[in-house]
């Protein structure tokens, strides 16, 4: 009987149908190259709408596979139903075996790409690494992180992990700059200051609105935490416009001699006196 | 010997050329629009033709700027405002719709009605409170730098009253700290003076937007009304009315009485234009030539526009094109301010996009030291500043 099913296995292989086969690979991989192609020239045409086009791309490609796929075995080889039960099995037995990790980390790719827990073109944080989702593949995700290094998260590692998403789609996103200052500045004069300077910074996205709270905190010294939340215009501006923001209180209060910037040259300060992040 | 990889790109350029010719070559560039009215041939047409291109309204010719619901909304706030209602009035649309057409149609049935108007056209920017209070005492017939906010306001009350029509509102505009005060200062005059003078303000749409993005202006103005853009048929009427106007009445040997329809040569510099007079104007021109037949005209099918230039912009370019739409204009100072620059670099910022055709100068009778969007090219920049994410 194993001979039977080994024969039948050869005849199914004859020239033409390894000729169909890869010829219907790389039909399915140019239109694949093609459509990417579409995307980017999309993308290029209309930036604005660059993470509504980026997210189409993993899901095109997963159903388009699985079209070629199914077409192969179903259209093309067309095995008698014990060829398929043999094949399934000794399929199923060398990728349990050989390929335990890359198979979850599949799995988990066509998981995210049927319930995204993000898109490309979101800025999120994966474990320790923040950054732009540049790619979204079957098996792993690429972050662009502010460093300028491309980190390459497992998808399976993604599913476990908490994932902090900042824009969700979005072009803008909320931005959160923190400035440790003296608690010699009025404290209203302060928020004046903060919500006149962060509508200043051409980053801002005035659309949305901009809020600044300012709490008294202690260590070795009493402190004002000014917390300036404002939305960044595009993704890619948010390290300029946390820069710019902080940049323009702290000139605005050395215009006005509210603050002379000793803060920074005192060792008794908090270790980070200037801390910029995005909320996360 | 044969350079395989060469000779591969050049088969592939040829085959793509052959398939999709580049748009390019037939494109016109966007300096050449921005300079075209120092052009020999524009220079070479005689008056009568140049006057159909007049950047203005003629007289009533221009039907759209009369356009029952634009100058209604005026006539019908300002009735309701003589019964009682406290409101004051805003228009806002985008360059060359004919919003300062409509404040001069408005004035002249003010006029015609023996109603005392001022109209205040701002010349500056509007630093602080004290600015705001003084160039409205001026304005009004007041001593200018004796008044404070709770005086000035008394002080307008008392007056007869009347129609104050605010024009220019760029000038409110500003990314520098104190800019809310200046907002505040004049929302509270507004606001308090309302039901004694009837506020009529005028804004291009980029900086409404601003206006009330940034500072929720659109909360002290109760009735606010948007000037749609031309329409494709407005646009060729107002194109083929104007030819007539100035003496042309065959267009491609048809008669500009029977121009009036889809099929019209007109129709595609029309919708090109995409609601922009000005950008009409330039398609007529770049592609117009006298016919065989006196008074006649020839006019060949529009080309795109090409936007290399401003693709080639690099961030801090775009974004000062964009505060320029918004701000109306930017003189080297302000953006230096704006940007966080020295004035030598905004000055090379700005003459670079002088350069490529993007944005003006002032001439010797404005200030030289400003620079503004070429009123030509304006609507097609802000649309592609918008595509871009720079401007919202």
């Amino acid at each position: 009987m194993d001979k039977n099913i080994y024969q039948q296995f050869v005849e199914l292989f004859s020239y033409t149908t390894l000729a169909s086969i890869v010829g219907t690979l790389i039909i399915t991989w140019l239109i694949l190259v093609g459509i990417r192609w579409a995307i980017n020239t999309l993308v290029n045409y209309k930036p604005k709408y660059r993470i509504q086009l980026a997210q189409t791309f993993p899901v095109i490609r997963i159903l388009l596979w699985f079209a070629a796929i199914s077409y192969i075995v179903i259209g093309i080889i067309q095995p008698p139903q014990s060829v398929i039960y043999a094949s399934l099995g000794s399929l199923g037995l060398a990728i349990g075996l050989a390929s335990q990790d890359a198979a979850k980390n599949l799995v988990a790719g066509i998981m995210m790409a049927v319930s995204p827990r993000f898109k490309v073109g979101d800025m999120v944080k994966v474990g320790e690494h923040y950054g732009e989702v540049i790619s979204l593949d079957l098996s792993t995700t690429k972050l662009h992180t502010f460093d300028d290094d491309i980190i390459t998260v497992p998808n399976a590692d993604i599913l476990k992990m908490p994932i902090s998403n900042s824009n969700n789609g979005e072009l803008n996103e909320m931005v959160a700059v923190d400035l440790h200052l003296p608690v010699s500045i009025p404290i209203a004069k302060l928020k004046s200051i903060a919500l006149d300077a962060a509508k200043c910074s051409y980053y801002v996205y005035l659309k949305k609105p901009i809020v600044a709270t300012v709490f008294p905190i202690f260590q070795d010294d009493f402190y004002y935490h000014l917390k300036i939340k404002a939305y960044v215009l595009d993704v890619r501006f948010e390290k300029s416009m946390a820069t710019d923001v902080a940049e323009r209180v702290i000139e605005a209060l050395q215009e006005n001699d509210l603050f002379d910037g000793s803060l920074f040259a005192n060792t008794q300060t908090p270790k980070d006196p200037l801390e910029i992040r995005p909320s996360i | 010997m044969i350079n395989i990889k060469q000779s591969i790109t050049e088969l592939w350029l040829e085959t793509k050329q052959r398939w999709f010719p580049s748009k390019e070559n037939n494109a016109v560039p966007l300096d050449q629009i921005s300079r075209f009215y120092q052009t020999d041939f524009y220079q070479s047409l005689d008056e009568s033709l140049k006057s159909a291109f007049y950047d203005g309204p003629l007289g009533g010719l221009d039907s759209r700027v009369l356009a029952r619901k634009d100058v209604d909304f005026l006539s019908q706030s300002f009735s309701l405002w003589q019964h009682g209602r406290n409101l004051s009035c805003a228009i806002y649309g985008e360059k060359g719709t004919g919003l300062s057409t409509l404040l001069n149609i408005f004035i002249h049935q003010l006029k015609q009605q023996n109603q005392a108007y001022k109209l205040l056209t701002l010349e500056k920017r509007l630093t602080d409170e004290q600015d705001v209070i003084d160039t409205l005492a001026k304005a009004m017939g007041l001593t200018e730098g004796t008044y404070k906010l709770d005086d000035f306001i008394q002080a307008l009350s008392e007056l007869p009253s009347c129609v104050i029509v605010l024009d220019n509102l760029h000038f409110l505009v500003q990314r520098t700290l104190g800019a809310q005060a200046v907002i505040d200062c004049l929302g509270a005059i507004i606001l308090a003076t309302r039901g004694h003078h009837f506020w009529l303000l005028g804004a291009e749409e980029q900086t409404w937007r601003r206006l009330c993005y940034g500072y929720r202006f659109e909360n002290l103005i109760s009735h606010q009304h948007h000037i749609a853009n031309f329409t494709d048929s407005e646009m060729r009427d107002l194109l083929i009315k104007r030819f007539a106007y100035a003496g042309f009445h065959t267009i491609n040997d048809i008669a500009t009485d029977t121009l009036h329809s889809e099929k019209s040569p007109i129709n595609d510099i029309a919708k090109r234009s995409k609601g922009c007079v000005e950008l009409g104007f330039f398609y007529c021109l770049n592609n117009l030539t006298y016919g065989t037949k006196p008074q006649s005209l020839l006019i060949m099918p529009a080309q795109e526009i090409d936007m290399g230039p401003l693709k080639k912009l690099n961030k801090i370019e775009l974004f000062t094109l964009a505060e320029i739409s918004t701000h109306g204009q930017l003189s080297v100072k302000e953006h230096a301010g704006l940007f966080r620059m020295s004035t030598n670099e905004s000055k090379m910022t700005l003459e670079h996009l002088r350069v490529l055709g993007i944005v003006d100068q002032g001439d010797e009778f404005h200030n030289r030291d400003t620079y503004s969007l070429k009123l030509i090219i304006s609507a097609v920049v802000i649309r592609y500043l918008i595509s871009m994410n720079y401007l919202y």
